[in-house]
């Protein structure tokens, strides 16, 4: 788990799925287990479910005085000037600080505080990156500058290609994914996820996406093709909060998603979000063997041990994301089986959003623990000695990381929790939008066994990933 | 439609039961079938893990822990990383022979101690913590061994 993020010899390994070769109950059991929960679920389901309930997201504005004090100019003003203010820091302490990653404020603000910490906020409080996005923040001065002395908005000078869809934020995401999992898995060698790799990478990705927001107009940009906008705006449709033409409002849960999916490349931004973490558990659990041998038989093909180990790897995330996918259009195709008049493809359209959950799910269970410990030091050290250079600069320099603060038995529960907890929901979502579709309950029901065929290899695999992880 | 809201209300709460009942049943489960489990598990480490030194490893029963050798040779464990498993509030033992002056880290546990070229340095942790940590030379960034804590 957490080697795939820190790679196995920078931080202490197996926060999360600690001891889990020592789980009592066999594993099939712990699959089926679950399994059980979800079909149990489903019946109650078929049961009482006869109109949709998620379809309309009956989105209303909240009282005035309360949604002019959360969103205003001022709070708004101030979120983008801390995002680009982080931005900075990010920068500075990973080109100027300790090469060490652990002591580096850069390595896990990046990968902890903010790629698994939004996730988080999105889904609760709804998107909440969208305010604090640095890009956006310093195209919002610049176009205002650029409107101030021109007189009018600057006309962007290409208009975005709308089949492109969500893809170029797809692309990002797998990037950003290989950089965090296979460029940065130190694994052997003294490589992985340098700071002052994350450094250049970041002024890379905003240089990227100064140049696409000049080109295409930075709110469709930011729509479209910002990875982080789009992965994180993805988690906020779950949420029961939407701010609209700059008011605050709240919305149904979930409900957010049902409208979500029509825009291309939306199915292949799910099925990355979770074939990324089945890579990162599967690399140190149930794929280590086959990585191990691989990596092995490209050294003796005359590879030297980085390019093996980053070969082996980008293989191997190539090949779980393939599975992921593979899994989903199987699933799909069988229920495009059941009634034939809607393609495959757009009923992969139709049911992707019933994803979401279980990309939230499989986060959950694999980076929960992760999140708990790393942001203790997130907090401590890294806030005070940024640079990992003795500095104190808010009096938290001496504190560290209590690893008691959670027990694994409870850690377990969590993850268990979260995987069948985000399965119930997806069936919830999958069932509703089977309705919707096909009015008819019964059919409905029956081609929703497919989706529950699905959703049930979606959570035996996460809990597989579970019980075979750091053995 | 209120009936269908009971229904749906009622299966929901079944669920619930039903994942309670999962997880107590499994954590009671637990205690039974883990301990064995570890045995086996440890009594492989003391004959595969241990280098020459002592093992002797016939199925010992906890209450006397080996003391794991690991044997570094031009900066690499022998033998590659070496596992070991202790359950919480026991001890972490381990010895450490280098023939590179290194500093020897116990990752979480955060128990750094040198070693000289030739020299060895021994560690006894109480086992506080559960979860996988990792032992490494610290300057050279390799990897010896992975101590795994399980719930006790």
């Amino acid at each position: 788990m957490l080697g795939g993020l820190f790679g196995e010899t920078m931080l202490p390994v197996g926060h999360a799925l600690v001891g889990r070769q020592d789980l009592p109950i066999p594993e099939w059991l712990f699959a089926w287990g679950a399994s059980l929960v979800l079909i149990v679920s489903f019946v109650a389901l078929s049961l009482a479910w006869h109109r949709t309930r998620f379809e309309e997201d009956r989105w209303r504005p909240v009282g005035d005085t309360f949604a002019r004090l959360v969103v205003n100019p001022v709070t708004e003003t101030l979120a983008g000037l801390t995002g680009v203010f982080l931005l900075g820091v990010v920068v500075w302490s990973g080109l100027e600080g300790t090469e060490a990653p652990d002591r580096n404020f850069s390595v896990t603000f990046v990968f902890v505080t903010v790629w698994l910490g939004f996730v988080v906020a999105s889904v609760l409080f709804g998107d909440v990156f969208r305010a604090f996005n640095p890009w956006r923040a310093v195209a919002r001065v610049s176009g205002g500058i650029f409107k101030l002395v021109a007189g009018q908005s600057p006309p962007p000078p290409l208009t975005y290609p709308e089949r492109f869809g969500r893809w170029p934020a797809v692309a990002g995401i797998v990037a950003f994914v290989w950089f965090e999992l296979v460029y940065g898995q130190s694994g052997f060698q003294t490589v992985g996820l340098t700071p002052h790799s994350v450094a250049v990478a970041t002024l890379g990705y905003s240089a990227y996406t100064f140049v696409a927001m000049t080109l295409f107009g930075s709110e469709r940009w930011l729509d479209r093709g910002e990875s982080f906008s789009v992965y994180f705006g993805m988690f906020s449709r779950l949420a029961p909060l939407e701010v609209r033409d700059g008011k605050l409002g709240v919305r149904r849960w979930l409900a957010g998603t049902t409208s979500w999916a029509a825009v291309p490349g939306s199915i292949a931004l799910v099925l990355v979000a979770i074939g990324a973490t089945t890579f990162d558990g599967a690399s140190e659990g149930a794929l280590a063997d086959p990585i191990q041998s691989t990596f092995e038989w490209l050294g003796d093909a005359g590879f030297g041990p980085v390019a093996a180990l980053r070969t082996t790897n980008t293989i191997f995330l190539v090949l779980t994301l393939a599975f992921v996918a593979g899994l989903y259009w199987a699933g799909i195709y069988g229920m495009h089986t059941v009634k034939t008049s809607l393609s495959t493809r757009r009923l992969g359209e139709l049911f992707v959003h019933a994803f979401i959950p279980i990309a939230l799910a499989y986060l959950v269970a694999h980076y929960f623990s992760l999140v708990v410990f790393q942001e203790q030091a997130q907090f401590t050290f890294l806030l005070s000695d940024p640079l990992g250079q003795g500095k104190d600069y808010f009096g938290t320099a001496s504190g560290g990381i209590d690893y008691g603060l959670i027990s694994a038995t409870a850690i377990w529960y969590v993850q268990v929790a979260a995987l069948v907890v985000g399965h119930v929901t997806a069936l919830v979502l999958g069932h509703d939008r089977a309705i919707s579709l096909y009015g008819d309950t019964r059919l409905a029901a029956r081609s929703q066994y497919w989706m529950l065929a699905l959703m049930v290899g979606f959570t035996s695999l996460g809990l597989y990933l579970l019980s075979q992880a750091n053995q | 439609m209120e009936s269908r809201t009971r229904t749906l209300v009622i299966g929901v709460a079944a669920v619930v039961v039903a994942v309670i009942l999962f997880v107590v049943l499994q954590g009671s489960d637990d205690d039974g079938d883990s301990e064995s489990a570890t045995t086996t598990t440890a009594v492989e480490e003391q004959t595969g893990g241990d280098d020459g030194s002592q093992g002797n490893g016939g199925g010992q029963e906890p209450e006397e822990p080996e003391v794991a050798r690991i044997v570094v040779r031009n900066g690499q464990p022998v033998g590659g990383v070496q596992e070991l498993e202790v359950a919480k509030g026991e001890d972490i033992r381990f010895v450490v022979e280098s023939d590179v002056a290194e500093e020897v880290h116990l990752h979480g546990y955060d128990v750094a101690k040198d070693v000289e070229a030739g020299g060895e340095v021994s560690f006894d942790v109480p086992a506080t913590i559960e979860g996988v940590f990792e032992v490494e030379l610290e300057h050279s960034v390799v990897p010896l061994a992975e101590i795994t804590v399980t719930p006790g």
